[in-house]
């Protein structure tokens, strides 16, 4: 073998098997169930408009983006994940909108995959909800026949949507504009009004615990975003009869798609995983506070591109303590005025980490042992 | 797996050498760099706690100022974040670039 023939690269010179274009095309394995389950609950309808969604996704991604950009799944992902929380009735041309838009002003106009602040697929339905607010907010009933196209699925763009369809009103509209309250059961295997992907919150949930046992999922923000709503609305439920019950508000609406698949989004939020905690404390606070005292009936949404507004900030607030510190040092620079015991001071941790070097304050380096080798 | 690779053949085992490993091609990392997705498991790996996804960002603008700020130098070079990381991003590499980078920027005067 001629020397011309090695390969040469930086070390270390393996690596894990994991890539990002692998967890991506995983998380979309993972919604194939969920899929599935919404052609099973609204029919061809559904599919047509996931299609639409993730077709306005990929063409705006192949368009605009990165060159290859398509193969790393991530447009794929925004596109059904925007499919996914769409009414099955949804006109075609505004759900291809609406994957063009999440895309082109979610993500390619921030710089690619893994540069923008805002989950693109909830971009994309935030313009929805702002554009066609009459449209996305039209629930064709589950079931029928499959191939039953509902809704206005071909109306022609710019063109007045005429609605005939049988509607079904969502649990949470049905909570809080008429005070029905849905069994758990029809909210936990989708037989319920809502978009397309967020009914069956069983099969979201299998999804979620399959991209968690392959690693492609932190579970922190979902657990968080759970638990603050079943706590948060446990405790009200508690105190007024009249608000809804945790496990409603849990398996009902959004939240479920939101939980597993937005707010795991790793490219918008905090990177610590103690910054997934409070990332998800604050997503379900948030959703909790819009369900009941706001004036929609379903607040998932806002509720995370809110708080992917404050990822940066948390990020902040949360950075891993460097272990030759302790926890609350790490901020040297910013010690002059907060009062904080300088360097000299702390002679126990200096011993160990460098037991000559003296302290400088204006350095701002925390710096290496004698003979580290650097 | 942090030594140094070899481009030349002829290169001798000395005093120093601890070990010779031979990856076959299909061993070695690819080509392929992705951008980085914040997933967090460098941070997750990083045996000093050090978060390599921002140190990372700082050290492709080179804003090596600030990755002292973030402890770069409390990084040993172990590898564990470049090993672990899906995108593929050698960071070790770009953290020995800013050691170095740093080192060409004199330190400010004492206070």
């Amino acid at each position: 073998m001629s020397a011309d023939q090695l390969v040469v690269t930086a070390s270390p010179h393996i690596k894990a098997a994991d890539t990002t274009p692998r967890i991506m095309w995983h998380v979309v394995v993972s919604l194939v169930p969920v899929i599935v389950a919404s052609a099973w609950l609204f029919g061809i309808s559904a599919l047509l408009v996931i299609a639409a969604a993730t077709l306005g996704a990929l063409l705006t991604e192949q368009l605009a983006g990165r060159p290859g950009a398509l193969r790393d799944g991530s447009a794929t992902i925004t596109g059904l994940l925007l499919g996914l929380c769409l009414p099955s009735g949804f006109p075609l041309w505004m759900a291809f909108l609406g994957g063009a838009f999440g895309i082109g002003f979610g993500k390619t106009v921030w710089g690619g995959l893994g540069q923008n602040a805002f989950n693109p697929a909830l971009v994309g339905r935030a313009f929805l909800q702002a554009a066609f607010p009459v449209a996305i907010t039209t629930w064709p009933k589950p079931g029928g026949s499959f191939w039953t196209l509902g809704g206005d699925l071909f109306a022609l763009p710019f063109l007045h949507p005429v609605t005939d369809a049988v509607t079904a009103a969502t649990p949470l509209g049905l909570w809080k504009f008429e005070k029905q309250v849905t069994p758990l059961g029809d909210l936990v295997f989708g037989t319920t009004g809502g978009s397309v992907g967020e009914t069956a919150a069983l099969l979201i949930l299998l999804g979620g615990v399959y991209l968690a046992f392959m690693g492609c999922l932190n579970w922190r923000a979902p657990v968080a975003i759970v638990l603050t709503v079943g706590v948060f609305s446990g405790v009200m439920h508690a105190l007024d009869a009249g608000k809804p019950d945790a496990l409603f508000m849990i398996f009902s609406g959004g939240l479920m798609l939101g939980a597993v698949y937005m707010a795991t989004d790793m490219v918008t939020v905090p990177v610590t995983n103690p910054g997934r905690w409070i990332f998800g404390i604050g997503v379900g606070l948030l959703v909790v506070v819009i369900r009941v005292w706001g004036g929609l009936p379903e607040g998932v949404m806002y509720a995370i591109l809110l708080m992917n507004a404050t990822t940066p900030f948390i990020n902040r607030a949360t950075q891993p303590a460097c272990s030759a510190h302790p926890r609350g040092s790490r901020h040297e620079r910013s010690s002059g005025g907060s009062g904080r015991a300088p360097w000299s001071e702390r002679a126990s941790i200096r011993s160990i980490v460098a037991p000559s070097a003296d302290s400088r304050p204006g350095r701002r380096l925390c710096r290496p042992a004698a003979g580290h080798g650097l | 797996m942090m030594g140094m690779s070899q481009a030349n053949l002829e290169a001798p085992v000395i005093k120093g050498t601890t070990g010779v490993v031979v990856l076959a091609r299909h061993e070695t990392r690819g080509a392929a760099v992705y951008p980085c997705i914040h997933c967090g498991r460098c941070l997750d790996a990083c045996p000093v706690f050090l978060n390599p996804s921002l140190l990372g960002d700082f050290a492709r603008v080179q804003r090596y100022p600030e990755m002292a700020d973030h402890h770069l130098a409390d990084c040993m070079l172990c590898g564990a974040c470049s090993y672990v990381c899906p995108s593929n991003i050698p960071l070790s590499q770009l953290f020995q670039a800013g050691k170095a980078g740093l080192r060409r920027i004199p330190p400010p005067a004492a206070a």
